[in-house]
């Protein structure tokens, strides 16, 4: 039996007290997730995004507002909601190191009650599509982060969740084993109707390529939520110039500010040259732009016009990149 | 209770996967004996060392106090090993947390890491008192054993420091940073206050109340009782020697009870504030 939505959340609250301060980590999200959607979080480090993971799979009570996991409230009902979940976060390198590859994964189908026979055989089938078919019986001390990190991702999908939450799953990993592991994914979503993915990234290709829906988030609140298509199709009206430069200082940055039609432009500083990205409501507002580049003794390297991103609507939405955003976070 | 044998399954069965990695079963015996005997060793030659300077009533309080220390070699190893899993699996291992999402029962799988210690351990105690009846002449004898009141006694002995070592995980579980001392840090202050060392009377007053009021105390006499014909034997001045053994039994079974009472809401709180903190998964720095 599917619900109406696989997660449902109600102006979700979380704060954090530490010593020296009170943080408000989500401040009022409110999602609706269906049964059978990829639904990404994309949000630069400190967004919320684990924070709200952490609420859902019932590792961290909520401050305030409701969630809702497969029909079941991750406070009152914590029990169902593990019932029909499992989660994953990259970036870590976790495992028994004195356990091997198979005797971890089964340990955990253990905690679910599930079939050792079943259990076993699921495990060698994932084994060999993450590529670790040769590891099952290698110690995981001897592995290395990348390895236990696939090893972790394999005890994710382990107990065939209903919904499986990937927190920044492809964070660490090398370009193939990433590709593998979105793939995967993706492929498991197609081959089991109902099942639901949420992930979490704060790389904006993942979410475009990936995604069926993505929330965009900072701050702890949602500035967006819709598909990758759509997003970016906001932008649609405007158009998107990539610019590389010799450097250039904060006054042209503010001058170009104050051009009327300008939407946002940001900055991210390589050796020798800076890259600009510009939004614009109108190509003729350009050259306003190229002149102000003048007048700050700045000389134009290479421009180009460009498809908008989600990193573009990431920019549009809170005035600055992703990156430069991970950098003051 | 189908969640929490599944549970506990699982992490006996870590609990020997990780910690009894010896290939020979010569090795497992040795481990087994080494460290309580060194342990009764020492307070052997202590023993002797203090009865020969000071005064000297006459009874010889080794049997007291080896059979003491050896059964609270147990004691110690138990009551710090359901903490010492949440801190191993929160963060050296980074795996509590996926194991806190799946919907089996947390105590069941601490209780299992506890079984799995205790078991590993437990042919120690055995081998112990065998070598210290045939080499340094402690009074225990096969025939006389008294094998139900051993039964018995070992049983409740047990299941009070079971109960109290969940205690001690919930406790943890609720500390961000530092936990680890607090297993090592009761286990040690009860090695005084059970009477295990040395009986109870040489204690200052105060102290004396303490020890009265830790049921470990009664579960140390008790095992004396069982394997030590003479335990009760007024000359030890034991302090505990006008106690029946069917009180001493009483007092074991109400303890259980109360401790259980004590630790099972107690960890469900333990639970609910990990939760509130965000502790269960402690692998950042804040
Ligand atoms: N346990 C904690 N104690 C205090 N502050 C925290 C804690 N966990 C997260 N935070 C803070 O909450 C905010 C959101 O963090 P998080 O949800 O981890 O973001 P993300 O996963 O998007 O990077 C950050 O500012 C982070 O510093
Ligand atoms: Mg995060």
């Amino acid at each position: 039996m599917q619900p109406e939505y696989a997660i449902r959340t109600v102006n979700l609250q979380r704060t954090y007290k530490t010593k020296e301060r009170v943080l408000k980590a989500l401040d009022g999200v409110d999602l609706a997730v269906r049964p059978g959607e990829l639904f990404g979080f994309l949000g630069p480090n400190g967004a919320g995004k684990t924070t709200t993971i952490k609420i859902l799979t019932t590792l961290l009570l909520p401050s305030g507002g409701t969630a809702e996991v497969w029909g079941f409230d991750v406070l009152h009902e914590a029990d169902a909601v593990r019932r029909h979940i499992n989660m994953v976060s990259g970036g870590e390198s976790s495992g028994y190191g004195l356990l091997t590859v198979r005797e971890n994964l089964w340990m955990f189908t253990q905690f679910h009650g599930m079939d050792s026979k079943v259990a076993n055989k699921r495990i060698d089938e994932l084994l060999e599509v993450m590529g670790l078919a040769d590891r099952a019986k290698t110690r995981v001390s001897f592995l290395s982060t990348g390895l236990r990190q696939k090893m972790n991702y394999i005890r994710g999908l382990l107990t065939d969740p209903d919904v499986l939450f990937l927190d920044e799953p492809t964070l660490g990993l090398d370009v193939e084993a990433a590709r593998t592991l979105r793939t995967y994914t993706r492929h498991w979503l197609d081959t089991n109707p109902g099942k639901t993915v949420v992930l979490t990234t704060h790389y904006m290709q993942e979410a475009d390529e990936l995604c069926d829906r993505v929330a965009i988030i900072s701050g702890g609140t949602i500035l967006a939520c819709d598909t990758p298509t759509s997003l970016k199709y906001s932008l649609q009206q405007d158009v998107v110039f990539r610019l590389f430069t010799t450097p250039v200082a904060p006054a042209f940055l503010q001058a170009v500010e104050q051009i009327a039609g300008v939407q946002s432009i940001s900055q991210r500083s390589g050796d020798q040259r800076d890259e600009l990205s510009l939004i614009l409501r109108d190509d003729a507002i350009l050259p306003q732009v190229l002149s102000q580049l003048a007048n700050h003794n700045a000389g134009l390297l290479s421009l180009e016009k460009r498809q908008p991103t989600l990193e573009d609507v990431f920019v549009n939405l809170v005035g600055h990149s992703l990156s430069e955003s991970e950098a003051t976070a | 209770m189908q969640r929490f044998w599944q549970a506990f399954r699982v992490g006996a069965w870590l609990g020997w996967k990780t910690e009894s990695n010896w290939t020979n079963p010569l090795f497992y015996i040795l481990w087994s004996l080494l460290l309580p005997m060194s342990n009764g060793l020492i307070m052997t030659m202590m023993l002797r060392v203090l009865q020969r300077t000071g005064n000297a009533s006459g009874a010889d309080l080794l049997p007291y106090v080896f059979i003491g220390t050896v059964v609270y070699s147990i004691v110690a190893l138990l009551l710090d090993s359901m903490a010492w899993a949440v801190l191993e699996d929160r963060e050296r291992m980074g795996m509590l947390k996926y194991i806190a999402i799946t919907p089996s029962s947390m105590y069941g799988y601490l209780w299992g890491r506890g079984f799995a210690k205790v078991s590993i351990n437990f042919l120690a105690v055995p081998l112990t008192l065998t070598f210290g009846a045939l080499v340094l002449d402690i009074p225990i004898r096969l025939s006389t054993i008294d094998w139900p009141l051993l039964l018995v006694v070992s049983l409740l002995g047990l299941l009070i420091v079971t109960f109290a070592a969940q205690i001690l995980a919930g406790v943890t579980l609720m500390i961000a940073r530092h936990a680890g001392f607090v297993g090592q840090a009761v286990s040690g202050a009860l090695y005084l206050f059970t009477g295990a060392l040395f009986p109870i009377t040489v204690l200052p007053n105060w102290m004396q109340v303490i020890t009265r009021a830790v049921p470990l105390t009664y579960w140390l006499e008790g095992m004396r009782r069982a394997l030590w014909v003479d335990a009760q034997n007024p000359v030890y001045n034991t302090g505990l020697n006008q106690l029946s053994t069917s009180n001493l039994l009483l007092i074991l079974l109400g303890s259980a009870i109360a401790m259980a009472v004590i630790s099972i809401p107690l960890q469900r709180r333990a639970e609910h504030r990990a939760k509130e903190k965000g502790l269960l998964d402690m692998n950042t720095a804040y």
